[in-house]
């Protein structure tokens, strides 16, 4: 996102002069894929390479290197790319016969290995070293992390016990970087602990904590919504805004994922990453530059100010829910307890419904309602800005009984957009007032389709650009907020409620806002 | 030479909502007439257009019937209101009008509003094209003016208040070098021929800087070989950018396209090729002290207007300095000579 002013792109060897707005080459690159043989390469990272092809963002010199456990030549890790890609990943274009992307792909090698073994880090240096001749990538690495977490410390420790962190003697310039997914530990202890391992090989600033929903245009939106315009500012506060509504629904279940969510939980998997940085977008400061530390510093601030609930507050501030079988968008769907893979006496929450407060001048008093869920009517993922009623409406009360609060809607997923809700007069005599929606629909707006999230993730973290992920200190700040939560609901408090897949949550969750006289908004 | 991604879905044209034409419009009747063709489509009652896009094609009814048919196109990737603007001095005085309202249906996603209008303006009526054209821009919507086949004369009204003005330096039978830039500073241009010579820019600069050999400085010969002007415009590039006199640059107008750099580093000889292989791949290598150093192939999108109208429509607004010392450093690099086959 940051724009370079210099010509020097990042990890180059000389100031380019060939560089202008709309020529920014990546540098020269190899991409070091651990977990290179599992589901999360295969569907969102190759589709996002392949995009980036067709894109012609790829100079020559670029190779990406796999790295797993399952014993296969290069030639299966190249047929895999492209399968990969003919599946069309997440319902993508076929980009199999894209001859940019052929070339790419022809160059992919792969190593065999486990990842606690010092073969596997001897076996990859050799390859790096091949690729760095033959493809001339120029000892620049960018390794990513595509492993469940319980691998991260084997595979950091093996980079850095074989030095591959380090910058080869003939190319001292030459850059290292490592992209980590999420989840990023499972509580603030393990946070900070695997961040020990991450600084005992990598400097902060060659991290990148990757988080998918940071990638999507419309959470990116929120900064050219909120710091582009000025007619939002001036509202974006206490004074006219009664509450705010952070939904994150999935109408899936758990899946195959049970074993995993056991595990992890809603908390975890949603509200700790993805809630907790469209929080941040939402509460933060306008950043003095669009720049990584400029939003990011803005970023930490805003979720420092967010309010930690102690033991006493978490029962009355807080439901955490299982879904029961019900119907799904016509379908029947089973409980949670009947998914394979559940304990049969597991409390892991599938729904969550928060509501936090913020401690500064622009938002003291208002209440942040957040809920995220599986199994819920919908796939839907909004932010809901909340007015206060008009101070005085000089209307007969039956003229206004269709008007309800103003509301300015930013939606993630699905129909990317923002709407305006507000009050219009009926056509005809009389004065009737009742709510419309003014709608701004991405789609419409920008037709040839909303660029990949982990596209423009991966193009970031090869140009050097660590705007769009997570520092250490956002992932700490933000389990700081989750930790208490999740202490008081392992003591079972407040106890786990139940929904009927295909609701909105359970009735606990109703009455969290009925107390404060409001309502959810049907997303 | 394509300067941008290609459309998946060029070929998706806009269902025709309705029609509407009159001599001499009036703008409300206009206005009206849209108003009825949109009630009759509940796709049609949202317009989405984000740019009017004004077409100044003169007296080519050819080509502006041409032009309305890469706008139905281009709408399905920048919204837009296209307004074409024939000027046909042969016929009286007066103005006549036709209006196509379409919308182009996508699966799963909102669909998009097209509108067209063809204003057609002859005799005396040509004089006032700002008049004529002002009542069909959408209002308070960006303005892009495109020139097809031609640049912006000194002070052309309708140019004059654009926010972007697309014109094509290259234009066969008139070199490049002939190009005024005094007409053209001040005014928001992009050059179509310089955004179809992105992929090749991009090649070169990502070839230029940070491989075996940095040809970033220290370039003292340029050879560019090519058909049609917009291969000057890259010698021209080339020169203003790395510094090479115009003794240095050797222009050749040929096929395949292909650009050879070469630089002393360091007592050696380095040279850099870049020749194209089909019209999809260009083969890049660097040689040093006359050995192979590397070579690789690098894809090159498909062409197409449609395609290099949009990137014109969304590129980044304001003057474009490397663009205009790319043009000026046009006149040192000469004319392309003739190559033997």
């Amino acid at each position: 996102m940051a724009t370079p002013t210099s010509t020097v792109a990042a990890g180059f060897l000389e100031p380019d002069p060939l560089v202008d707005t709309d020529v920014r080459p990546i540098p020269p690159c190899a991409l070091v894929v651990f977990g290179a043989s599992g589901d999360l390469f295969a569907r969102k990272l190759m589709p996002g390479l392949a995009q980036l092809a067709a894109e012609q963002v790829f100079p020559g010199r670029f190779a990406v290197v796999g790295v797993a456990r399952t014993a296969w030549s290069d030639n299966d890790f190249r047929r895999v790319a492209l399968d990969a890609i003919a599946a069309g990943g997440q319902g993508g274009p076929d980009r199999t016969e894209d001859p940019r992307w052929r070339e790419i792909v022809s160059g992919f090698r792969y190593v065999t290995g486990d990842y606690d073994r010092d073969e596997t880090y001897e076996q990859l240096a050799t390859v790096l070293d091949k690729v760095d001749h033959v493809q001339g990538t120029a000892g620049n690495r960018l390794y990513y992390l595509a492993v469940p977490p319980t691998a991260f410390p084997t595979i950091l420790a093996g980079i850095g016990r074989h030095h591959l962190q380090d910058p080869l003697d003939d190319a001292p310039d030459a850059f290292t970087r490592i992209v980590i997914e999420k989840p990023y530990g499972t509580d603030l202890h393990s946070a900070e602990e695997l961040d020990r391992c991450v600084h005992a090989v990598f400097d902060e600033s060659q991290v990148f904590r990757i988080d998918h929903f940071l990638g999507k245009e419309t959470v990116q939106n929120f900064l050219a919504l909120r710091f582009a315009n000025a007619v939002f500012e001036p509202v974006w506060n206490r004074r006219y805004v009664d509450s705010v509504q952070i939904t994150v629904a999935e109408s899936a279940g758990v899946g195959h994922r049970a074993a995993f969510y056991e595990q992890t939980g809603a908390v975890r998997d949603m509200v700790q990453n993805h809630v907790m940085q469209v929080m941040a977008l939402t509460l933060m400061e306008p950043p003095i530059s669009i720049e990584a530390d400029g939003i990011r510093d803005e970023k930490v601030k805003a979720l420092r100010a967010i309010e930690i609930l102690d033991e006493r507050e978490v029962p009355e501030a807080t439901v955490r829910a299982q879904y029961t079988d019900g119907w799904v968008a016509g379908q029947l769907a089973p409980g949670y307890f009947d998914e394979p893979d559940v304990a049969p006496n597991s409390s892991t929450e599938t729904y969550a419904a928060l509501r936090l407060f913020v401690d500064n001048w622009r938002w003291a008093g208002v209440p942040f309602y957040v809920r995220t869920g599986k199994r819920l009517p919908r796939h839907v993922s909004e932010v809901a800005i909340q007015f206060h009623p008009a101070p005085h409406l000089p209307f007969q009360p039956d003229q206004v009984g269709r008007l309800e609060p103003d509301a300015l809607v930013v939606r993630i997923h699905p129909d990317e957009g923002v709407t305006l809700i507000f009050g219009s007069k009926v056509p005809g005599h009389g004065f009737d007032v009742r709510s419309v929606a003014m709608e701004f629909l991405y789609g419409a707006a920008f037709p040839e389709g909303i660029p990949d999230p982990y596209a423009r993730l991966l193009m970031d973290a090869l140009v050097g650009d660590s705007t769009l992920f997570i520092r250490a200190d956002e992932v700490m700040q933000a389990w700081r907020i989750v930790d208490p939560i999740l202490e008081a609901w392992a003591k079972d408090e407040p106890p786990l409620s139940l929904y009927r897949a295909g609701s909105w949550g359970p009735p606990e969750a109703d009455a969290l806002l009925h107390r404060d006289g409001r309502r959810w908004r049907r997303p | 030479m394509s300067g941008s991604r290609p459309a998946q879905d060029e070929r998706r044209v806009p269902r025709v909502l309705g029609l509407w034409s009159t001599t001499d419009p009036n703008r409300d009747d206009a206005e009206a007439a849209l108003q009825r063709i949109r009630a009759g489509s509940r796709q049609g009652t949202l317009r989405n257009a984000v740019v009017s896009l004004v077409v100044l094609a003169e007296d080519d009814i050819r080509g502006a019937m041409a032009t309305l048919d890469v706008g139905d196109r281009l709408a399905a990737r920048v919204p837009s209101r296209v307004v074409v603007v024939s000027t046909l001095p042969d016929w009286p005085s007066g103005t006549k009008v036709s209006i196509k309202v379409g919308v182009i249906e996508r699966r799963g996603a909102a669909p998009v509003s097209v509108e067209q209008v063809h204003l057609y303006a002859g005799g005396e009526a040509i004089a006032h094209l700002d008049a004529i054209v002002e009542p069909w821009i959408l209002p308070g919507l960006p303005v892009a003016v495109w020139l097809p086949g031609r640049l912006p004369r000194p002070g052309e009204p309708v140019v004059a208040d654009a926010h972007r003005v697309i014109v094509d330096s290259h234009q066969p039978g008139r070199p490049l070098d002939e190009v005024d830039l005094t007409v053209l500073s001040g005014l928001p241009v992009v050059d179509l021929a310089w955004v179809r010579l992105r992929p090749w820019r991009l090649l070169l600069a990502d070839a230029v800087a940070g491989g075996d050999v940095s040809f970033a400085a220290g370039v003292d010969r340029v050879d560019v070989t090519g058909r049609g002007q917009a291969w000057t415009l890259l010698a021209g590039w080339l020169a203003s950018s790395l510094g090479v006199p115009g003794s240095g640059i050797r222009l050749a107008d040929g096929h395949p396209p292909a650009v050879h750099l070469r630089a002393r580093r360091g007592g050696r000889r380095a040279e850099l090729a870049a020749v194209a292989v089909d019209d999809r791949q260009v083969r890049v290598t660097t040689t040093v002290a006359g050995r192979t150093a590397r070579q690789h192939v690098v894809g090159l999108p498909e062409e197409s207007l449609v395609g290099d109208l949009e990137a014109a429509l969304t590129a980044r607004s304001g003057r474009n300095e490397m663009w205009e010392r790319a043009v000026e450093a046009t006149r040192l690099v000469g004319r392309p000579q003739p190559t033997r086959r």
